[in-house]
């Protein structure tokens, strides 16, 4: 009974003191959610009464040397021409994104922009709240600076527009021109493809010469699912409908050649040993892009333009342009070569953020063709379009050579979708039938289920 | 004449038993803030349909749904099965493997002893992030350990060795640590014992069978807690090595959880990847009792 007592006021007491921690900490959120209803009033004014604004900013763009340069001569020009404002940039890196904006967005202490991962994570940020809509911030003279960059679907969701591209990349293959020619095959245009069947058939030369065909990473599953969306694109008569979205959206059942025959293309390049089997297991962005700029591979199952400014200069220079792009590889004779034109970095607006008006003139200035120039200046493919017939001056062949087709006409492979059960139940379904623990109809039929296909 | 005064029956409780209890109070509270709210607030949040974007985490209550995706989906149970191999392999091979390690050098008398054992102890001072990303390089199919077997193999890419090549530098980096453990405890074995079984004519395997081990045994304990709770929540040498893979198979608890809660395009469930945490608090919570148990019966 006594020893009852005695834990009976222990507790109590701790309770008494935890309690009064967290009413002290209860009261200085009252006190600070005070202060911001107080200083809750149009930039602008704040910003001409020359009151210090500090506008932070996030993404994912961690190790980016070409991004960071980019931003760090933006935010001069944009802490110039709105004095009083500073902005604070901070980088994650990709994979450790998610650990910083979670506790961010839930703890109510989110930045003023930040990234969000296109595509699913898209749809659960957008949903809780977080983000503003944009759709009408956007006017007549941003929207020409973007071009068709606007029309992203991974920037749309529900009829909002919640992110906007900073830069972007044509998702594609990279290669070697002088390992391709040394093995006996001609560099082709970056808007071109080889077919599956033209991989296969440089898997003995390329092994003859000590070379890999293509280098991959196929730990981040988008490098199934990207250019698996890309593979049934190919194969459609025309770019809409979109089949894959009606196989998503349940419409159509997942269980049909057209979508059969994008396994087959993985499924070839995999048993022939165009990649090696332990691309299973690595990373595409330091492992085997690594591998590949020290020349182990021909080809780099790319992912992205950021590669640009990570060439070695010594063979990605105006008089020795040795690095070439190529599309994805044709699945079939009658496939038709299709884009995967992609946004890198996003950004939106905190919906709760105190200087939100700031905070969209900050990514107006992003997507400006002074902005433009200045990226490309660090080997960044800008989102906001470039005049063709008017184009800066680029001293990086391949950079050059991207933003070309980039701003090429093209059939447009989208990658973003918004059924991340069924997003995420691909990209394991195609490594599984690679590792050999599922087939293929198998995973049709998990698809069917989870897309709620009803026959 | 000296006058005596009797304190009240409540101060001579408050100064008696009071007063000390209360001291706790701070140590408890940090206890409350730190370790118990976690655990509480996991298994609430375990309950919610949670992505973690959310300012609002309780907005949708969904009763026992989280568990039963949790139970559903095959690469939790991957992730069950390869921590109980991972848990088992430490408490066993690894402690096995130390002892045999320390009695050979505490015996054997080599001349370059100190150096021996530094050599093998040394593993357990670099980071597990570095020796991971050593190994990875080592094991990879272009790798030393290839080129040493004259085979073409993907260690990390093997559905079925994936988890064990995991284990297997696991053991290398922190078998020392359990050495120098033991190699401690074998300090205290008196001498003049085996030196008696010597005179009594005692092979090897029975002076280590009836004598050491059974010295040892207290030590033995130790490093198989030890083990237990640094196995449970193995997280850097997975994720460096293998992130999981490939597709999920060397997967363990902690990693899953952080896929279903951080990964970026991963499920953003994080109401899952709670009910995980809590699934392992509860297995933790087990094994502490059985072994709280089984150190009393020992004292007995």
């Amino acid at each position: 009974m006594k020893r009852i007592l005695l834990w009976a006021i222990v507790v109590v007491l701790t309770l008494t003191v935890a309690s009064t921690f967290g009413l002290i900490g209860c009261k200085e959120e009252a006190d600070s959610e005070e202060s911001v209803g107080e200083e809750d009033r149009p930039i602008e004014e704040s910003v001409t009464e020359k009151e210090e604004v500090v506008l932070r900013f996030t993404d994912w763009q961690g190790g980016n040397d070409g991004i960071l340069k980019s931003y760090q001569e933006l935010i001069g020009i944009f802490e110039g021409e709105n004095p009083g404002a500073t902005l604070e940039y901070q980088q994650y890196t990709v994979t450790t994104y998610n650990e910083f904006l979670k506790p961010a967005l839930s703890g109510g202490t989110a930045p003023d922009l930040f990234a969000v991962y296109p595509g699913t994570d898209l749809v659960e940020v957008a949903e809780s709240g977080a983000l503003r809509d944009l759709k009408d911030d956007i006017d007549d003279e941003w929207k020409s600076w973007l071009g068709p960059a606007y029309d992203f679907k991974g920037m749309w969701y529900d009829e909002g527009l919640w992110v906007v591209a900073q830069d972007v990349w044509t998702e594609c293959i990279w290669y070697h021109k002088d390992m391709l020619q040394e093995i006996g095959w001609d560099a082709i245009d970056s808007t071109d493809a080889f077919s599956v069947e033209d991989y296969i058939a440089m898997v003995d030369p390329a092994s003859e010469a000590g070379y890999d065909v293509i280098l991959a990473g196929f730990v981040e599953t988008w490098c199934y699912f990207d250019p698996y969306f890309n593979f049934i694109h190919q194969q459609q008569d025309s770019e809409k409908p979109d089949m894959v979205e009606q196989a998503m959206n349940g419409e159509i059942s997942w269980q049909q050649d057209i979508f059969r025959n994008g396994f087959t293309v993985f499924e070839k390049l995999h048993e022939a040993g165009v990649w090696r089997q332990d691309a299973l297991s690595m990373d595409y962005q330091v492992q085997a892009f690594g591998d590949w700029l020290e020349r182990k591979g021909i080809f780099m199952w790319g992912q992205g333009d950021w590669f640009a400014g990570s060439m070695k200069e010594e063979e990605n220079n105006p008089d020795n342009p040795n690095i070439g792009i190529v599309q994805f590889p044709l699945v079939n004779n009658s496939s038709t070569v299709a884009f995967n034109k992609n946004f890198g970095t996003d950004i939106g607006v905190y919906s709760q953020g105190e200087n939100q008006e700031l905070a969209i003139e900050w990514i107006k200035l992003t997507n400006s063709p002074r902005a433009a120039e200045i990226f490309i200046s660090n080997g960044v493919n800008p989102a906001a379009g470039v005049d063709l017939n008017n184009m800066p001056e680029i001293d990086n062949p391949i950079l050059e050579e991207c933003v070309k087709l980039y701003n090429s006409p093209g059939r447009h492979s989208e990658v973003y979708y918004y059924n991340p059960d069924a997003v995420k139940a691909l990209g394991d379904g195609i490594g599984n039938v690679l590792l050999g623990v599922d087939t293929v109809d198998n995973v049709l039929a998990q698809l069917d289920d989870i897309c709620g296909y009803q026959g | 004449m000296s006058t005596y005064h009797r304190k009240k029956p409540i101060l001579r409780f408050w100064d008696n038993t009071g007063k000390p209890y209360s001291f706790l109070v701070p140590a408890l509270t940090v206890f409350l803030f730190i370790s118990l709210s976690p655990v509480i607030m996991s298994l609430i949040l375990s309950f919610y349909d949670f992505t973690g974007y959310d300012a609002n985490i309780f907005k949708e209550f969904i009763g026992f749904e989280n568990f039963k995706i949790l139970f559903n989906d095959r690469y939790f149970w991957i992730s069950f099965r390869n921590t109980f191999y991972f848990v088992g392999a430490s408490i066993s091979i690894q402690v096995a493997l130390a002892l045999f390690l320390s009695i050979v050098i505490f015996f054997g008398k080599f001349k370059n002893s100190v150096l021996i054992r530094t050599v093998i102890f040394f593993p357990a001072v670099l980071a597990p992030v570095s020796i991971s990303l050593a190994w990875r390089q080592i094991l990879s199919q272009d790798g030393v350990l290839n080129q040493i077997l004259r085979i073409d193999f993907s260690w990390l890419s093997s559905v079925n060795l994936a988890i064990w090549c995991v284990i297997f530098v696991s053991i290398w980096q922190w078998v020392g640590y359990n050495m120098i453990i033991f190699y401690a405890g074998l300090q205290s074995i008196d001498r003049t014992i085996l030196e008696a079984a010597d005179v009594d004519g005692a092979n090897w395997s029975g002076k280590i069978l009836k004598i050491v081990i059974p010295t040892v045994t207290p030590v033995i304990i130790l490093n198989v807690i030890l083990n237990l709770i640094g196995s449970f929540r193995v997280f850097d040498i997975v994720y460096v090595l293998t992130r999981g893979g490939p597709i999920h198979n060397s997967e363990v608890f902690t990693t899953i959880m952080y896929y279903y809660s951080f990964s970026a395009n991963g499920p953003n469930k994080m109401g899952v990847g709670s009910s995980i945490a809590f699934i392992m608090f509860v297995i933790v919570i087990i094994f502490g009792v059985i072994r709280i148990r089984l150190m009393r019966r020992g004292e007995e």
